[in-house]
């Protein structure tokens, strides 16, 4: 080849992968990080988004761009376990558990920022606890992780949680003797953590108790109990589902603990707090079943007499 | 000529070597530049914002609607110009999935087709805006009526109950329009055939009417006529708005979480428990019993027709009856208008005297007034206070009624007026529901598809179509019940992905503000999502494995009914009784 073409052959290519270049910086969609709280922010941001792969990129680039003992090592190292753990990418969630693993553990010893050290924990906890479709989790391993969790970080919201899934883990097999332990457990929670986050988050699971334990009057005051709570949350208002709470504690009432007085009170609660429900019809056909039930049994017992 | 011979040489192979580069240098900065102009006339502030509103909604009425709607809001924000981008039903999905994921979906979206839930749910908490904070503020074109300091939630008929997504215990969307059924008829065919004004609103009239119809010949034909209507789309509507009424007392057996409905997981676990047979129990039969009288009177072979094929026999005039909905009133009045008049009437059921039915169907079945076309707003929007401004303005009082008189449609808002038509759609707010929830997927769904097209065109018998579904629901329905616990376990990591989301939120917000304290108690809310739905889960499973045949949920247990006893008799004697008799 001559010298000139073998120039404008090589001066051809270089334009060809500068242009190749200069279009695939068009199509990198990551911004320049140049801190790494600015990498950490940017990863949160596409992980609520949904774009996992480039959440751990940023993730990535925030530890690379911080100190290796520092906080935001630590925040990278539990936002990036996140992103493996719980992407729709990489296969099954036992797949992504397993290398989401070693950087919760990492995270989870480092002291540098004492919360992410117990969410990232508590995500270990959850790692054992999340199988998948085909495998149901051993409960009691499970149950055992999540009680780590709370030992290690009892006053910090991601240990109370934790104690909350062990406890109602503990429920699985609907035993009485399961439930009667676990109500011991609830009442300890309610009595060491009366004002912290989780406060009041007992009461599901209670109920569940004394569903399990067939206590049909306790299981009401519980279910009232909830109902006022929900009712309350101003901080959070959820939609309005007191109708559905009132025809739970109403059809209770009637059918498993026979006080018509109050089973009458929530049939008409819904009556009387709605204009268009679907168990109005219900709550009145309720209310007349009871009205002849009682007459029949009086006529019944005037009878015998 | 010689002279200019290495001049033409040195062109040609001057274009040789420089001819390819040169075209990928050329085609590279026309595109570079394309680019770069549509950028900057996207960027440019010319004053204009171009908002871009994207639905199915092909109905002209709809996007006629729209238009005139905006032009409206043009006239009080002369800045704003509202595009509308109008996609297909069939191809809604995939649009929509593809324009969040690019990143290029439109300032304001209409949700709720073609996906399903549990991706309509990411997709909301990924790419959406929420709107609980709006919910509960008045809407502020309310100014001057009757609304004015009132909530945009208690502004809606339904209370925006369907807005309020639990999985992400927020408010997503903005519905615009309410939607109901009913059975509309060919009034001058109807006269003529049975020489009564209008339809019976009880089963038996209705039956009997219908076999006048079908006994009499189509002038110049040797075919009779079609009663009602039927294909595949239409026989849908005879299901839910009467047929299964019938199981509404299915919920006194199969409601194990005593919530009045009875879900697909309760009608298993009931069957399983013995606490019903679905070849014997009696609200079940008596629906399939009113599935043959209704589906005998459509035209032969409907299961295989299309929607389309169904309304143009009732254009045809070769049938009186045809089932629908709001959305088709428009479209229905255009296709007979100067041919006949189109009548509307609610769906007949039996009497509650009926001697075979009355028992079953009580009374009418509840219409919830929920409202739909459901618009949220995305992320990607460069405007979003505009394009939430713009809801506003549609969810307005005045604005949802003259919206909805345009389109045609049930304005979502109180207090409006609707078209004279449509006031016959008004819902019937005390009643009752379906609880024949047979739909376990997999095999056992396309099992009872294939069973109920043959019973529908009488291919089975009633005996052998129950039986069947029996014996089936046994042992496959026993296999896609497990099914469902595992897809409930596949889907946790997207239970756990919502709070994941919401503790970041919590984490990342301001301590010892209003809006970190809201964070967290958002967190706390639904941070036990996952073990309660769990157990819930297990309740059924552990009631199925346990075997036997429990009590049901609404059967009184001896205790209640000793209580009961021994309220009545204090009651009767004016002393108390024992508190447990007889014990």
């Amino acid at each position: 080849m001559r010298s000139g073409s073998r120039w404008s052959f090589n001066a051809g290519r270089i334009i060809a992968g500068l242009v190749c270049l200069w279009a695939l910086s068009g199509c990198s969609p990551a911004r320049r990080l140049s801190s790494s709280s600015e990498a950490l922010s940017e990863g949160w941001d596409l992980f609520k988004l949904g774009d996992y792969p480039l959440a751990e990129a940023a993730f990535r680039r925030a530890a690379a761009l911080s100190k290796p003992d520092s906080a935001d090592r630590q925040r990278a190292l539990y936002g990036r376990g996140m992103t493996i753990w719980l992407s729709t990418a990489g296969g099954t969630i036992t797949r992504n558990s397993q290398r989401a693993e070693p950087f919760f553990e990492q995270a989870a010893v480092a002291t540098a920022d004492p919360n992410i050290a117990a969410w990232s924990s508590l995500a270990l906890a959850r790692l054992s606890h999340l199988m998948g479709g085909d495998v149901v989790p051993d409960y009691a391993a499970v149950r055992e992780a999540y009680n780590r969790v709370y030992w290690r970080f009892p006053r910090h919201a991601a240990g109370q949680e934790a104690r909350l899934y062990a406890i109602a883990l503990r429920l699985v097999d609907f035993k009485p003797e399961d439930a009667t332990v676990a109500l011991a457990e609830l009442d300890a929670f309610d009595q060491a953590h009366p004002n912290d986050l989780h406060a009041g988050n007992t009461q599901p699971f209670r109920a569940m108790c004394y569903e399990i334990l067939d206590r049909p009057a306790d299981l009401i005051k519980v279910k009232i109990a909830m109902m006022e709570q929900y009712q309350q949350d101003t901080l959070a208002p959820q939609t309005d589902d007191r109708a559905r709470q009132c025809w739970e504690i109403a059809s209770l009432a009637e059918f498993r603990l026979g006080d018509f007085a109050l089973a009458r009170k929530y049939y008409r609660m819904i009556l009387a707090e709605y204009d268009v429900e679907a168990r109005s019809y219900g709550a009145k056909c309720a209310l007349a079943r009871m009205e002849r039930m009682e007459k029949e049994l009086a006529r019944a017992a005037k009878g015998v007499k | 000529m010689a002279g200019r011979e290495p001049q033409s040489g040195t062109l040609r192979a001057f274009g040789n070597k420089w001819f390819a580069p040169a075209v990928i240098v050329l085609a590279f900065v026309w595109a570079a530049a394309t680019v770069a102009m549509h950028v900057m006339r996207r960027d440019r502030d010319d004053g204009l914002i171009v908002l871009r509103i994207g639905h199915w909604q092909l109905e002209p009425g709809v996007r006629i609607g729209l238009n005139e709607m905006a032009a409206e809001y043009q006239k009080q924000h002369p800045r704003v110009r509202i595009v509308q981008e109008a996609i297909p039903e069939g191809v809604y999905g995939q649009w929509s999935s593809t324009q969040f994921m690019g990143g290029t979906a439109p300032d304001i979206i209409e949700m709720g087709l073609g996906l399903p839930p549990a991706i309509t749910v990411s997709y909301y908490n990924r790419y959406c805006l929420r709107f609980s904070d709006l919910v509960n503020r008045p809407n502020p074109y309310n100014q001057g009526t009757e609304f004015e300091n009132t909530s945009l939630r208690n502004t809606y008929k339904d209370g925006m109950i369907q807005s309020y997504i639990p999985e992400l215990k927020e408010y997503m969307n903005v519905p615009l329009s309410q939607f109901a059924q009913r059975l509309f008829y060919n009034r001058d065919l109807y006269r003529r055939l049975t020489g009564k004004e209008t339809p019976p609103s009880d089963w038996q009239g209705f039956m009997a009417d219908c076999q006048r119809i079908a006994a009499t010949k189509i002038p110049g034909t040797t075919l009779c006529y079609t009663p009602v209507v039927g294909s595949q789309y239409h026989i849908g509507y005879w299901d839910g708005a009467v047929l299964d009424l019938a199981t509404w007392r299915l919920f006194e057996v199969a409601d194990f979480n005593r919530d009045y409905y009875v879900g697909t997981d309760e009608l298993f676990a009931a069957s399983a428990l013995g606490l019903l047979d679905l070849s014997k129990t009696p609200a079940i039969r008596k629906r399939f019993e009113l599935a043959r009288q209704i589906t005998s009177h459509m035209q032969p072979g409907f299961t295989g027709l299309t929607r389309d094929e169904g309304v143009f026999k009732f254009a045809r005039q070769q049938a009186v009856f045809i089932p629908t909905g709001t959305w088709d009133v428009g479209s229905l009045i255009t296709q007979a208008e100067g041919k006949f008049e189109v009548g509307i009437a609610d769906f007949p059921i039996p009497a509650p005297e009926d001697p075979d039915y009355g028992h079953w169907i009580p009374s009418p079945r509840f219409e919830k007034p929920s409202a739909g076309f459901n618009f949220t707003v995305t992320k990607f929007s460069r405007h979003p206070a505009v394009a939430v401004d713009f809801l506003l303005f549609l969810a307005s009082k005045r604005g949802n009624e003259v919206f909805n008189r345009r389109v045609g449609w049930i304005p979502a808002i109180k207090n409006t007026e609707m078209t004279e038509i449509l006031k016959q759609f008004k819902p019937t707010t005390e009643g009752i529901l379906g609880n024949f929830n047979y739909n376990l997927g997999g095999n056992t769904s396309v099992f009872y598809s294939q069973m109920y097209s043959l019973f529908q065109v009488k291919q089975i018998g009633l005996n052998d179509f129950l039986d069947k579904l029996a014996a089936y629901y046994k042992t496959k329905g026993a296999e896609d019940f497990d099914e469902q616990q595992k897809d409930w376990r596949r889907s946790a990591p997207a239970t756990e992905r919502i709070s994941a989301v919401r503790r970041m939120d919590a984490l990342e917000s301001n301590p010892g503000t209003q809006g970190c304290r809201v964070a967290w108690r958002k967190y706390r809310n639904g941070s036990l999502d996952l073990v309660g739905g769990e157990l819930n889960r297990w309740r059924l499973v552990t009631m199925i494995k346990a075997g036997g045949k429990p009590l049901a949920p609404y059967a009184y247990s001896a205790a209640a009914l000793d209580n009961i006893r021994r309220q009545v008799r204090e009651k009767a004697d004016g002393q108390p009784a024992p508190a447990v008799p007889g014990r």
